[in-house]
C-alpha cells in the first residue's frame, strides 16, 4: 500500500517513513506542496499525510486539488495548529482525520490504518492475524472462530497493538490512546497494566497464544506474522 | 487628604490670620485718622476763637456769648504752657493758655468721641461681616470650582481602575479642556499602550513559540519511538528511553497546557451552551475510574443540588477536569475525595499532603508543590482563567486533613 508523506520537516517525514515501513506501506516523501501536487497528479495513494504549513502555501490548497480531480486518497492531516477553525476547514475540504504534532508514529500509523480500512476495504471489515480476527464494524473479536467478550478499553488496546504488530508500542502512547479525549491528565501508567493482564487472561482462555510482550517497562509488542 | 481639602486649607489658614490682624488694624488706623480729625477741628476752632477773646472784654458774672458747654475759659495761674490736646473719657481736649489783658487764662474747647467710637465700631462690624462673608463664599466657590475643574481627572482615575491590560481595545480617556489633565491623559494613554503592546507581543511569543515547538517536539518523539524498534535493545537502554519519552511527555503536556491558556486569553472559546454541570463532572469521574481505583481512592458523590451554567462545554470539562485529576493525582493511596454540588458551588475536597498549601500563590503559573515533580504548573491557572472568563470565583482552603478547593458558579 502506497503512503504519501508531504511534510516539510525531513526529520519527521523520514521518522513517519521509517516506521510505516515496518507494516509494508510503501512511502513516498514531499517535502513542499508543488512535488505534492506533482506526485498525486501521477498516482494514486492509500493514505496521503498532509502537513498543512508548508514553505511554499497552505496544504490546504492539495486537499482542493484532490477534490477537482476527482481523487479518492484518504487524507490525515498533520499539523502544529489545532485551532478548531483550521480542523473543521481541513474535515470540510474532505480530509479523514487530523492528527496534531506532537503526536505517537504508533497513534499515527493506527489512523492510517483505520483510514485505509474505512476505505479500501469498503464491506470486509475483518482484521485477521493467526488465531485472531477482529470484525472493526461490529467491534468484536474471535479466536479460531469462537467470540471472546472484551470490554470497550480491552477491544481498542487489542486494535491498537494489532495495528503496530511486531512494533514496540510504549506505554505513553497506549495511555494517551486509551484515555477518551486524548487529554492525558495523568502521569501513571499503571492502569494499562491491568487492561492488558485482563486482555490477556481473556484471549489465552479462548485458546490463544500469547503473543504480547512486555518490553521492559516501556512498551508493549505484538509478534504475529 | 484630598488635594481639594488641602488648598481649601490653606486659604482657610490664610483669611483667618487676615480676619484676626486686619480688624484690630483697622480699628486703630480708623481710631487715629478719626482723632487727628478732631485734633484738627479743635486746633481750627481755637485759632478762630483766639482773636476774638483777646479783643472781648471779661465781665465777671455775665455770660460770654463766645463760651458754651464745649469752650470754657478760666483763669490761671503761673507763665505760659504749651499747647496740650488729650483725651478725657468719651472727649477730646485742647487746652491752650493765652494773655488777655495781662492775665493768663486756660481756654479748653473739647469735641466728644462718643459718636465716632460709634460710627467706628458699626464700620468694624461691617468689615468683620463682609469678610467672613467674603471667606465663606471663597471656600464654597472653591470647592465647587475645584469639583468641576478635577472631574476630569476622578474620571480618568475610574477609567484607569477599570482597565486591565489584557482588554482588546486600547484604552480611551477622553479630552480635557485643562492642559494639565490633557497632558496626563496622554501620558497614561501612552504608557497603557505600551503596556498592552508588550503583553499582546508576549502573549504572542507565548503562542508562536509553544506551536513552534510542537514540530522538533513531533521529532524528538518519532525518533524516540524508532528507537524502542532497534534490535537488540538492553533493559539499561529501555529505561533511558523510557526516561527521555516521559519527559518528551510532558513537554507535550505543558505545550498543550500553555496553548490552552492563551487561547483562553485570546477569548477563543466564544460558543456557549447550557449545560448540566452534575453530567459532566460525572462524565469525566467515568473516566478517571481506572485511576481512582488504581490509587484505592474512596469517592464521595454529594450531589444536593444541579447547576446549569451557561458556558463552553470544552472549557467547563477542562475547569472540572483539573480539579478533579488534582484531587486524584495529589491523594494518597487509600484518601478520601468528596465532590460536592449545592447552593450554587462546585467543590472538591480530597485528603493529600498534611500541610496547607500557598493558597495566595496556587492559581500562579508554574507554582507547582514541591513534592511533586511531574505536576505540570499550569492546571490551576487554567481553572483559575476559566472562572475569571465567566465570573466564577475559586477558593482554596485546607481543614481538617482536607484540601478544598470550591468553585462558586451561582450566588
Amino acid at each position: 500500500m502506497k503512503i504519501l508523506i508531504i511534510e516539510d520537516e525531513l526529520a519527521l517525514g523520514k521518522s513517519i517513513a521509517a516506521y510505516l515501513q515496518a507494516e509494508s506501506y510503501t512511502c513516498e516523501l514531499a517535502p513542499d506542496r508543488k512535488t505534492a501536487l506533482d506526485k498525486i497528479e501521477s498516482f494514486d495513494y492509500d493514505c496521503i499525510l498532509l502537513d498543512i504549513s508548508l514553505p511554499d502555501g497552505n496544504g490546504l490548497y492539495v486537499l482542493q486539488a484532490l477534490k477537482e480531480n476527482h481523487k479518492t486518497d484518504g487524507v490525515i492531516i498533520i499539523s502544529a495548529r489545532d485551532s478548531i477553525d483550521d480542523r473543521i476547514k481541513g474535515l470540510q475540504l474532505g480530509a479523514d482525520d487530523y492528527l496534531v504534532k506532537p503526536f505517537h508514529l504508533s497513534e499515527l500509523s493506527a489512523r492510517i490504518a483505520a483510514v485505509i480500512r474505512r476505505r479500501r476495504f469498503s464491506g470486509s471489515n475483518l482484521l485477521e492475524a493467526e488465531e485472531l480476527s477482529l470484525n472493526t464494524q461490529a467491534r468484536t473479536v474471535q479466536v479460531n472462530g469462537q467470540p471472546v467478550e472484551l470490554t470497550r478499553t480491552e477491544y481498542d488496546l487489542l486494535l491498537y497493538l494489532l495495528t503496530n504488530r511486531n512494533r514496540v508500542v510504549s506505554k505513553h502512547a497506549i495511555a494517551e490512546h486509551l484515555s477518551a479525549d486524548g487529554e492525558g491528565l495523568f502521569d501513571n501508567y499503571d492502569f494499562i497494566y491491568a487492561h492488558m493482564k485482563n486482555l490477556r487472561r481473556k484471549l489465552m482462555a479462548a485458546g490463544w497464544k500469547d503473543r504480547i510482550k512486555a518490553v521492559y517497562g516501556m512498551g508493549y509488542k505484538m509478534e504475529v506474522s | 487628604m484630598r488635594l481639594l481639602n488641602k488648598t481649601i486649607q490653606y486659604y482657610f489658614i490664610l483669611s483667618m490670620v487676615l480676619l484676626l490682624v486686619a480688624v484690630p488694624v483697622f480699628y486703630l488706623v480708623l481710631r487715629k485718622i478719626v482723632i487727628a480729625n478732631i485734633d484738627a477741628d479743635l486746633v481750627a476752632t481755637k485759632t478762630q476763637l483766639i482773636p476774638q477773646l483777646q479783643v472781648m472784654e471779661i465781665k465777671p458774672g455775665a455770660p460770654n456769648p463766645l463760651l458754651n458747654n464745649d469752650v470754657t475759659l478760666e483763669k490761671s495761674q503761673g507763665g505760659k504752657v504749651p499747647d496740650s490736646l488729650y483725651t478725657s473719657e468719651s472727649h477730646r481736649l485742647l487746652s491752650s493758655h493765652l494773655v488777655i489783658n495781662q492775665e493768663t487764662y486756660r481756654l479748653q474747647i473739647k469735641s466728644s468721641i462718643a459718636n465716632h467710637q460709634k460710627l467706628i465700631g458699626s464700620i468694624i462690624v461691617l468689615q468683620c461681616v463682609l469678610l467672613i462673608l467674603l471667606l465663606a463664599g471663597l471656600l464654597l466657590v472653591n470647592q465647587e470650582l475645584s469639583r468641576r475643574i478635577w472631574k476630569p481627572f476622578y474620571q480618568t482615575l475610574r477609567k484607569l481602575r477599570a482597565y486591565k491590560v489584557d482588554d482588546a481595545d486600547p484604552l480611551q480617556l477622553g479630552n480635557s479642556a485643562v492642559a494639565e489633565f490633557r497632558e496626563l491623559n496622554t501620558a497614561v494613554e501612552q504608557l497603557a499602550e505600551r503596556s498592552r503592546k508588550a503583553y499582546v507581543a508576549q502573549k504572542e511569543f507565548a503562542e508562536n513559540a509553544s506551536h513552534e515547538m510542537r514540530t522538533p517536539l513531533a521529532i524528538f518523539q518519532g525518533k524516540l519511538e524508532l528507537l524502542m524498534q532497534t534490535d537488540p535493545l538492553t533493559e539499561e537502554q529501555a529505561e533511558l528511553i523510557t526516561d527521555l519519552a516521559t519527559a518528551s511527555q510532558r513537554m507535550a503536556r505543558l505545550n498543550k497546557g500553555l496553548i490552552l491558556l492563551t487561547r483562553i486569553q485570546n477569548g477563543q472559546f466564544p460558543e456557549t451552551e447550557e449545560i448540566a454541570v452534575k453530567k459532566t463532572a460525572e462524565h469525566l469521574l467515568s473516566q478517571y475510574q481506572a485511576q481512582i481505583e488504581q490509587k484505592n481512592l474512596q469517592l464521595e458523590k454529594d450531589w444536593l443540588d444541579d447547576i446549569t451554567v451557561n458556558v463552553n462545554p470544552t472549557l467547563l470539562e477542562v475547569l472540572l477536569g483539573n480539579l478533579l485529576s488534582n484531587a486524584i493525582r495529589h491523594n494518597i493511596p487509600g484518601g478520601r475525595i468528596v465532590v460536592k454540588l449545592a447552593n450554587g458551588a462546585f467543590s472538591v475536597r480530597n485528603t493529600g499532603q498534611p500541610y496547607a498549601l500557598p493558597e495566595d500563590r496556587i492559581f500562579e503559573r508554574f507554582a507547582k508543590s514541591s513534592a511533586d515533580a511531574d505536576s505540570m504548573g499550569l492546571g490551576l491557572e487554567i481553572v483559575n482563567k476559566i472562572c475569571g472568563l465567566y465570573g466564577f470565583t475559586v477558593r482554596y482552603a485546607y481543614e481538617s486533613q482536607y484540601h478544598s478547593f470550591t468553585v462558586q458558579m451561582k450566588s
